[in-house]
């Protein structure tokens, strides 16, 4: 079937289930009217399936070609990716042990100063010699910043996030999780 | 007869040869540029938002802003010589470097920065300005502060392109340790020397 006419079958039934919805109440008062809307509603979720249905019928040939040249790809991107990380990784270490050598010198400086075994004007000649050997990275390096926890207690409410799966399946194994309430509550379904 | 190669005058430090905190970071970018400017052979920058910055700082000064922090010593222009010394020679380097903080006391630099976006804490950490003043003070005080406050305070174009302050403001607390003091200096030491061998290979 083509897809302009899965289309228009797709319309068709989206214009009936309209013309059904309309005739049902927009508030339910009587076990007739429940019964009635529960029969609509399980139409309408046997015809959300068919669009699914149809969509699929599309979509799957086209997602099962992406796939396939997705997988024809993928060993050469992960091999350049890992020499890419490589080259970063390279010059990440030059780069840190470059500042790590530049701050031991810097604070042995500051501390003969501090003691007063090194004049200010040959201190900041010292350092200056330094700021000018700095490497130059050329816009090759960037800033990240990065959150490394170190007592998760100290962490005030906000910013812990709840992980609602691992306490709902602890709550059906029967284990109580304090500071939360588990119950079931009734949702409409088709 | 030698020339003597030195320092473009500073107009608004009475023609004192000296370089500012602008100064060092335009001659890292850009030595080529920086003299252009500073000799006036290019036009300084100038924009609304430059002129708002100012206007807002003097708001500040008059005391017209509520709930700003801010020192005792407010808009004091300083002048210090930076004496370094340098492989063998015996006597030291010297010259010259110029500011005016927005304001300070003994033990606190204030720096106003107004713009669209506020700054970042990252951003006033990075900041050498506020060493760079705190160096300064240390020269009138005799005490290098040992915090600054930069004090964030954003703005927003309105439908006429005018500037107005929004009402938010950040103040960012910055720790200025002993060794930033002696850093700040190496930085000023090494836009200087950029910047004299820059003048010196015009001259050549």
């Amino acid at each position: 079937m083509s897809t302009d006419k899965q289309i228009t079958e797709v319309k068709d039934q989206v214009g009936k289930m309209s013309e059904a919805i309309a005739s049902l109440p927009a508030v339910i008062t009587t076990q007739e009217e429940y019964d009635a809307t529960h029969e609509v509603g399980k139409k309408v979720g046997a015809l959300l399936k068919n669009i699914d249905k149809e969509e699929k019928s599309i979509t799957k040939p086209i997602n099962d070609s992406l796939k396939k040249i997705r997988d024809m790809f993928r060993p050469f991107k992960t091999q350049v990716t890992e020499v890419s990380n490589d080259l970063k990784k390279r010059r990440q270490t030059w780069i840190d042990a470059e500042a790590k050598k530049a701050k031991i010198e810097e604070e042995r400086i500051a501390k003969r100063v501090e003691k007063g075994t090194m004049r200010e004007d040959t201190a900041v000649g010292k350092l200056a010699d330094i700021e000018t050997a700095a490497p130059d990275t050329n816009g090759g390096m960037t800033s990240v910043l990065v959150v490394k926890v170190i007592d998760v207690k100290l962490i005030p409410e906000k910013y812990l996030t709840v992980n609602e799966a691992a306490i709902k399946a602890d709550h059906r194994e029967g284990i109580e999780v304090p500071g939360v309430e588990c119950s079931y509550e009734k949702r409409a379904r088709n | 007869m030698i020339k003597m190669i030195q320092l473009p005058a500073h107009p608004r430090y009475d023609n004192v040869r000296a370089i500012s905190w602008s100064d060092v970071t335009a001659i890292e970018s850009n030595v080529e540029a920086w003299y252009k400017r500073a000799t006036g052979v290019m036009s300084k920058r100038e924009s609304p938002s430059l002129s708002y910055g100012t206007f807002v700082h003097n708001q500040i000064q008059r005391r017209k802003l509520k709930k700003i922090p801010h020192g005792d010593h407010p808009e004091e222009p300083v002048i210090h010589e930076i004496s370094y010394k340098k492989g063998s020679r015996r006597t030291p380097y010297k010259f010259n470097i110029v500011g005016t903080p927005d304001d300070a006391d003994l033990t606190t630099i204030y720096e106003y920065k107004t713009g669209l976006k506020l700054w970042s804490r990252k951003q006033a950490d990075d900041h050498g300005q506020l060493r760079a003043y705190a160096l300064l003070r240390r020269s009138v005080t005799g005490v290098a502060p040992k915090r600054a406050l930069l004090v964030s305070l954003e703005t927003a174009d309105d439908e006429d392109a005018g500037i107005y302050l929004t009402g938010k403001v950040r103040t960012l607390e910055v720790v200025i340790t002993p060794l930033e003091i002696l850093k700040i200096q190496a930085r000023f030491i090494a836009a200087y020397e950029k910047a004299m061998e820059y003048i010196h290979s015009l001259e050549a």
